[in-house]
């Protein structure tokens, strides 16, 4: 039981060193830079709250979200890894490798396929 | 645990690692090369698929379990690996063709077929939940994928669509049943659960069994999880449904063999029951459904939804002589799918594929060859001899007369005979009507005849000398 | 040498059907198909004269192992290991059958090429006649019911592809379809006892299944189930009642077709079948009893549609029915060989009647219906000729074939105590003599109804198809003399020889009986032809008119043929169409419909949420708006149309599944 206090400890460590940093940056900052992209909820380009309530977003940006969760999730996958790499020894050296190396090749392939460009032409 | 075997046991999985090679080497084709990066991204897969073929010879079988008991690699995976294969090369030999008469080519097709091979390579060896979810996710979402391939045809995008979100569905209902069944023995390994449901009788672990099942019939395509696959194979493109409902099945069946044999024999009144019912419901609803059938692709997926069904039976029947109609069945499917299927390709019809009855009209004359061959295939299909298909149901039925289900056997011959009203449509419009309607495809269609000639010989030759398969098969279907 | 029989007409299939077709000329086309018969004819009598002289009940050369041992385990029938030959079996019912065919089939071989001269399919034509004769051979000669079994579908679809020779005729393609449907009904009964067989046996050899009988391996119950599954198939194959409705539609075929397969040959595969299993169909009794009964009733039943019909080839179709009716009768008594010997005869006579009415037809231009024929026999005296032995033959008349072989069968009827059995079949012979001369009265003698355009063309038929009826009609009458009886002063040779494989019986009549059995036979067929020369000849029909126009409802019944096909038609036909539509209709219609209806209500709930939005959500705090485009986009969800409906399937297959299993089992 005595275990996860470490992990409060952490938790408050977090907290306190992020309220930290904002109070530490607020004391330093140069002359506020008021633009209205900057009041966006998320500074994405993508407004959550808009007049009419029926807006619409490019498909592209779905597009984009999907290609990035993918890889962000996969990464996750390194974690069981890394915790028993040296019990693992070599085996799991070269079964990461090729993770990563599959992964690569997906990239190459969202990559050329032009899933990371923003703007396309439509032809 | 002791990993320092893991490294040595990758020698198993040699065929598996060629195919994913392969794949990634035909996607940097086709993504890099200047002039028909498509058209050699599909013979590099072809190679890639025949590679793995000659080291599925050569590459030794595991004694045991391997990878911490979650793959057995032995003989009765190594037969439906071949299964996976041919079906693979068949498919692309007729995309080839397809795509040339369409004139548009995406050539993410023939890896993705590829990648879904490894993923059900992976799945027929598997004897572990995780593996076995992760390796059966990773072709059924590959299939969506193939269905809707032709993004830009409504049919195509609308079967993919459909194909995913039901899927899905079912997906998610498999998973709950896993997860019932790993809840209550507290394990993953198909042994260690095994070991919990021995006594079977208890309702929760029978109602996982179910939901498990549930999921895995939905691929079948078995009454009532069944809804989809007209519209799916009659909007995908035809290739694909060769692969798409030969393949894919094959693993699935394989992978309840698996578990039953392992893990669920405690349960055996209970299955044996359900698998007859379904059995029964499948086969009447698919051939009575294809009788009034106009387009041959939907006509052949309720084919294919009876054919599921006379497997059931054997499933039904479960044991080695079961197991092994069931196999030599399956063996035999694929060749006769991969033809009726082929057939479509040779007619032509407004610059795309006769996909009717009526378009098949005096095939015979134009193509006397052909139709020849198209006969022999029907006959396969419905169950008369010389061919496969009868043996196929010979061994089917005597499997299952044997376990004393004479009225599943009874229900069994009478459907092949209702199935002989539907086939025969389209013998009749070959040969019974009016030459000059047809018009066959001439310039490279090649690849399609090869097919369908290859398949015809396949056909005639098991059923005239069925003896090496079904040794072949028999000794594949003892599991250990 | 008997394994090679088969051989040659396959040979002659291969060459005219993959090369023929397209590269040879009429001449060699013909040539080959008739070499390949002809060959397989030689072949047979060699074999015949083989077996003969040395006496051996039979030979089998097995050519391969078809089935090997411990494929199929079959704990409960004691056998060993189940191995199924691909073997062939030469014996002397196989002799008679394999000369038979081979020899029949030669000959119409031969008239066909005067007959099919002019068809643009010529190839094709002789194709499929040569495999019909490879199949009928493979048939005849299988040493189990396997190897039968292949020509047994084989000479099915033979016929099915020569019925529909003329496919750009609906009607021919229609009776094609029918024939094979039907005979598939059959099959399905012969393949059920193909299977009981190999349960209860654990062998499908013919040899060991007798043995086994003999030995007592079975309860007569099981025999008696066996042999009237296996029956089922021979009705279907051989025309007999229930299953009889294909064979007059089949004569939409060529005339020689008619003749070779619906009349001398394939028909008769029922006939032989049933011989060949003579054993098991004895051990039953039951069973025997039942072949006679039908046997006998098809005979007199088809004799009745005979009376009516108009169509030349029809009223042969339905005599080859009740002579068939005759064979089976025979069997059903026990007289096995004097079944396969009225086979034999009536191949040779029915075939030379199908073929001179082919010739008749010929000369006249394709007109089949008698009604605009008559007086025609001093136009086409040649063919007049053997017609007239050929239907002298069928009648039963003293001296030709059919007396002989009739005659033995009504003998060995009377003998065995089945008298109704025996009086039926005396009736039925008299039905034959009417309706064969009421056909050769309203065809040769009388006035010439002949319309001008046929009268003009009206030309007797070439050579080429004039020997062969002549080679036939002396076979009509000499046919009958290998099975002359004791009492005329023979051996029944044919009886004593076929003795070896199906049992050999003496009728255990006294001489006077037999000659007064005789006797009545011939007289009631005298009455018959006498009765027809009266109405048809003498007084021009007006008796059958009259009789039709009193009688109108029964005669309508006879002519419509006992609406058996409509009944057919409606109930079998029609409630498969039936069933099939609807679920063709559940999947496309009624579910269509909920799913209309569930994206009808979606799309209204969709647009009252639009309206909502845009007057009352819009105007209010943009959050509740961000939140309402999340709701309508589950909402729309619902709009996917089938996709809701197939889950739902699924669900509610689920639901059951559990439900029904877990309540059960607990």
């Amino acid at each position: 039981m005595i275990n996860y206090w470490y992990f409060f400890l952490f938790f408050i460590i977090t907290i306190a060193f992020s309220i930290g940093f904002l109070l530490f940056v607020a004391l330093i900052r140069f002359k506020r830079n008021v633009h209205d992209d900057k009041t966006f909820p998320y500074e994405c380009g993508v407004d959550p709250v808009t007049p009419t309530a029926r807006d619409t977003y490019s498909i592209r940006y779905y597009l984009l979200t999907l290609v990035f969760i993918i890889f962000d999730v996969e990464t996750v996958f390194l974690f069981p890894w890394a915790v028993i790499n040296d019990q693992l020894g070599w085996f799991g050296l070269i079964e990461v490798f090729i993770f990563i190396l599959i992964l690569i090749f997906g990239y190459i392939y969202a990559w050329k396929a032009e899933a990371l460009e923003f703007r396309r032409e439509i032809g | 645990m002791d990993y320092s075997l893991y490294l040595g046991q990758l020698k198993y999985l040699i065929p598996e690692a060629i195919v994913l090679v392969f794949a990634l080497a035909a996607m940097i084709v086709h993504l890099f090369a200047k002039i028909n990066g498509r058209r050699a991204a599909g013979i590099l897969s072809i190679i890639g698929l025949v590679a793995a073929g000659i080291s599925l010879i050569y590459s030794p079988l595991a004694a045991g379990e391997i990878y911490s008991e979650t793959l057995s690699v032995d003989q009765f995976a190594l037969y439906f690996k071949i299964i996976f294969l041919i079906s693979g090369i068949l498919a692309i030999l007729l995309s080839f063709k397809f795509f040339d008469v369409e004139k548009s080519e995406p050539g993410e097709a023939y890896y993705l077929i590829l990648l879904s091979i490894v993923g059900m390579m992976f799945a027929v060896s598997s004897v572990d939940f995780i593996s076995f979810y992760v390796s059966f996710e990773l072709f059924a979402i590959l299939s969506y994928i193939l269905a809707g391939i032709f993004k830009k045809d409504k049919r195509s995008a609308e079967a993919g669509v459909k194909y995913f979100i039901l899927g899905t569905l079912s997906s998610a209902l498999m998973v709950l049943g896993m997860a019932i069944l790993v809840g209550v023995s507290g394990s993953t390994t198909y042994t260690e659960i095994a070991a919990m449901l021995a006594d079977g009788n208890s309702k929760i672990e029978l109602t996982g069994m179910l939901l498990l099942f549930s999921g895995l019939f939905f691929k079948l395509a078995l009454a009532p999880f069944h809804m989809w696959t007209p519209d799916v194979y009659e909007g995908a493109p035809t290739p694909l449904v060769v692969f798409l409902s030969t393949a894919p099945k094959a693993a699935v069946f394989a992978v309840i063999i698996r578990m039953i044999y392992v893990m669920f024999g405690g349960f055996e009144m209970q299955w044996q029951i359900i698998f007859q019912v379904i059995a029964v419901i499948t086969m009447f609803w698919g051939n009575i459904a294809a009788l009034t059938q106009k387009n041959i692709k939907r006509m052949m997926a309720y084919s294919s939804i009876a054919h599921a069904g006379y497997i059931m039976m054997g499933l039904a029947a479960f044991g080695t002589k079961g197991n092994m109609a069931m196999m030599f069945y399956l063996f035999v499917y694929l060749f006769m799918n991969a033809a009726a299927f082929g057939l479509i390709l040779l007619v032509q019809k407004n610059n795309g594929f006769g996909e009717y009855i009526d378009d098949m009209r005096g095939f015979a004359r134009k193509s006397p060859l052909m139709a020849g061959g198209i006969i022999v295939l029907l006959l396969s299909l419905t169950g008369i001899p010389p061919t496969a298909g009868f043996m196929g149901k010979y061994f089917l039925f005597t499997a299952v007369v044997e376990k004393g289900m004479y009225v599943l056997a009874v229900i069994g011959a009478l459907n092949s005979v209702i199935s002989l009203f539907y086939y025969f449509q389209i013998g009749r419009a070959m040969f019974m009507e009016e030459a000059g309607v047809v018009e066959i495809i001439k310039d490279k269609s090649y690849y399609a005849r090869s097919v369908i000639t290859v398949s015809v010989i396949v056909i005639l030759v098991i059923g005239i000398l069925p003896g090496t398969l079904t040794k072949f098969a028999s000794l594949s279907s003892l599991i250990k | 040498m008997f394994y090679l029989i088969p051989v040659f007409p396959l040979i002659g299939v291969l060459l005219n059907g993959l090369i023929g077709i397209k590269y040879f000329p009429k001449k060699i086309i013909h040539s080959i198909a008739v070499a390949g018969v002809g060959l397989s004819f030689i072949f047979s009598v060699i074999s015949f004269f083989q077996i003969v002289s040395s006496g051996d009940p039979y030979i089998i050369k097995t050519l391969f192992t078809w089935v090997p041992a411990n494929l199929v385990n079959l704990s409960n029938s004691g056998a060993a290991s189940f191995v199924i030959d691909f073997a062939f079996r030469f014996d002397p019912l196989a002799a008679v059958m394999t000369m038979v065919v081979s020899g029949v089939g030669l000959l119409i071989h031969i008239y066909s090429i005067g007959y099919m001269a002019h068809d643009a399919s010529y190839a094709r034509f002789f194709t499929y006649m040569n495999l019909f004769t490879f199949a009928m051979l493979i048939l005849v000669l299988g040493a189990n019911l396997a190897v039968m079994f292949i020509g047994w579908e084989g000479v099915g679809l033979c016929s099915y592809l020569l019925i529909g020779f003329w496919f750009n005729k609906d009607s021919a393609a229609d009776a094609g379809k029918k024939a094979f449907i039907t005979n598939r009904v059959g099959d399905f009964g012969f393949l059920l006892g193909i299977g009981f067989l190999i349960y209860y046996f654990g062998t499908i050899d013919v040899a060991e299944i007798s043995e086994a009988v003999q030995a007592g391996g079975i309860t007569q119950g099981t025999a008696t189930l066996i042999a009237l599954l296996l029956f089922v198939g021979a009705t279907g194959k051989s025309a007999q009642i229930p299953l009889y409705t294909w064979l007059p539609d089949a004569m939409e075929g060529p005339t020689p077709v008619s003749a070779l397969i619906h009349a001398a040959t394939m028909v008769t595969a029922g006939v032989y079948m049933v011989a060949r299993m003579n054993v098991l169909f004895t051990f039953s009794g039951t069973a025997l009893t039942v072949v006679a009964l039908v046997g006998v009733i098809t005979a007199v039943y088809a004799a009745t549609m005979g009376f009516v019909q108009n169509d030349i080839k029809r009223v042969l179709a339905y005599s080859t029915i009740s002579q068939i009716g005759y064979m089976f009768t025979g069997l059903g008594v026990g007289a096995y060989a004097a079944g396969i010997f009225h086979l034999m005869t009536h191949a040779f006579f029915k075939s030379l009647l199908f073929l001179s009415a082919g010739s008749v037809i010929h000369a006249m231009s394709g007109e089949q219906d008698m009604r605009k024929m008559g007086g025609l026999r001093k136009h086409i005296p040649k063919t007049f000729m053997v017609f007239f032995i050929g239907a002298l033959a069928i009648a039963g008349i003293p001296g030709l074939s059919g007396f002989f072989s009739k005659d033995e069968i009504l003998a060995s009827a009377y003998a065995s105590g089945n008298y109704v059995v025996w009086v039926l079949g005396v009736l039925c012979a008299g039905m034959t003599a009417f309706y064969m001369f009421r056909l050769i009265f309203l065809t040769f003698y009388g006035e010439e109804r002949i319309e001008h355009e046929a009268k003009h063309h009206l030309h007797e038929s070439p050579n080429v198809m004039i020997r062969p009826l002549q080679v036939l009609a002396l076979l009509s009458i000499i046919g009958g003399y290998v099975g002359l009886p004791h009492i005329l002063g023979g051996h029944n040779w044919f009886g004593q020889f076929l003795g070896h494989t199906v049992g050999h019986h003496e009728l255990g009549l006294s001489a006077g009986t037999e000659i007064l059995l005789m006797a009545v036979s011939v007289g009631i067929g005298l009455i018959g032809i006498y009765a027809a020369y009266v109405i048809y000849l003498k007084k021009k029909g007006k008796p059958a008119e009259s009789l039709a126009n009193s009688l109108k409802s029964l005669y309508k019944l006879v002519y419509n043929k006992y609406f058996i096909d409509e009944f057919y038609n409606g109930v079998f036909v029609g409630g498969a169409m039936k069933l099939g539509t609807l679920l063709g209709k559940f999947d496309l219609g009624i579910i269509d419909g909920i799913v209309n209806g569930a994206a009808y209500l979606a799309r209204k709930i969709s647009s009252a949420s639009i309206v909502v939005d845009s007057n009352v959500v819009d105007g209010a705090i943009n959050g509740v708006g961000a939140l309402s485009n999340i709701f309508s986009k589950i909402l729309k969800k619902f709009q996917s149309g089938y996709v809701y409906n197939y889950a739902l399937s699924i669900v509610i297959g689920i639901v059951i599944l559990i439900s029904l299993t877990v309540i059960v089992y607990s």
